[in-house]
């Protein structure tokens, strides 16, 4: 079977009975995901480093991976924000009330009872197609917007795996994935 | 609007520059070898200095024994046994007390240590400085 097609999980048993080669093979998986996420929530000069310290932190707790808990693409991305949010505190880009901010705002009443599919018309999809546009929006999301956004659209993770990602109550993350698309659209429309 | 923002999403990803996973891996093995130095540099230490101080620890444990009388109670053991089997238990408290403690847990700590540090510089040996695991 080529290593190419092995699970995450697979991988990781074949390093802990003593393949540590198949680790580069981990390396190779998450480095485009792992930067694309944190250089959107960071930025693209800082996110080299912070996806090496990532892996770094991978390989050291690579013992303490339990599969039953969550998949490997979830625990990789939990330390990659986890490594994120560090670097942004530490150069004080982030304060914790931005992270908690949105959170205080979580499951008030369904303002949002408006369904996803009629969120964003035909019209302001098609301007979404234009990638450096879609950057550019991105940009001006808030933080805990963008990283909902990124993590289910880019990365393909249902809700329940991002929640456990961003240690959040699974309807806080369905909520903001609500909110983000309303703000999106509220960019869009501007 | 699901598959179309998945597809436009997709489209805007962030690419890194070609090498960064070999920079990474790299970088990862050149930490694992510096720690792994590191590791055999102190336990070479460590396990010279605690069999450089075996022989003088030795000594002075058997200096010990002697001067504790333990020699003198386990002799007992063998010279009235008899009275031994029913004051067993006495017998067997005097001949603790009188072990010297201080000297025979300096002595283990030093093999301990010294095999410990036998046991990694060996297993670095066999799998060779470049293995990955710590």
């Amino acid at each position: 079977m080529k290593i190419d097609k092995i699970t995450d999980e697979k991988i990781i048993i074949l390093y802990k009975n003593g393949n540590q080669e198949v680790f580069k093979v981990l390396i190779d998986r998450y480095t485009t995901p792992l930067y694309n996420f944190i250089a959107r929530i960071t930025n693209k000069n800082e996110a080299p480093d912070i996806v090496q310290e990532t892996f770094i932190k991978v390989w050291k707790n690579i013992n303490r991976f339990d599969s039953s808990k969550a998949s490997f693409k979830t625990w990789i991305f939990f330390i990659a924000r986890n490594v994120a949010t560090d670097f942004l505190r530490k150069k004080s880009f982030l304060l914790f009330s931005d992270i908690e901010k949105v959170d205080d705002e979580t499951i008030k009443s369904f303002e949002e009872n408006i369904s996803d599919e009629s969120l964003l018309p035909e019209k302001i999809l098609q301007k979404l197609e234009d990638s450096e546009f879609l950057n550019r929006i991105l940009e001006k999301l808030n933080i805990n917007y963008k990283e909902i956004l990124i993590l289910h659209y880019q990365e393909e993770l249902t809700f329940k795996e991002i929640s456990k990602i961003l240690n959040k109550n699974l309807n806080t993350v369905k909520s903001q994935h609500h909110r983000a698309i309303l703000k999106l659209r509220e960019i869009l429309e501007g | 609007m699901q598959k179309e923002l998945k597809s436009a999403f997709l489209k805007a990803s962030y690419i890194p520059e070609t090498n960064l996973a070999d920079n990474i891996w790299s970088a990862l093995i050149k930490r694992n070898k510096r720690i792994v130095y590191l590791k055999l540099i102190t336990l070479s230490l460590m396990g010279g200095s605690s069999l450089f101080g075996l022989m003088p620890a030795f000594k002075i444990l058997m200096a010990n024994f002697s001067q504790s009388g333990f020699y003198e109670y386990f002799s007992l053991a063998f010279s009235s046994s008899g009275t031994l089997i029913i004051y067993w238990k006495d017998f067997l408290l005097l001949l603790a007390e009188s072990l010297p403690a201080m000297s025979m847990i300096l002595f283990l700590t030093l093999i301990l240590v010294f095999l410990f540090s036998l046991k990694y510089i060996t297993r670095q040996i066999i799998k060779g400085q470049l293995s990955l695991s710590l």
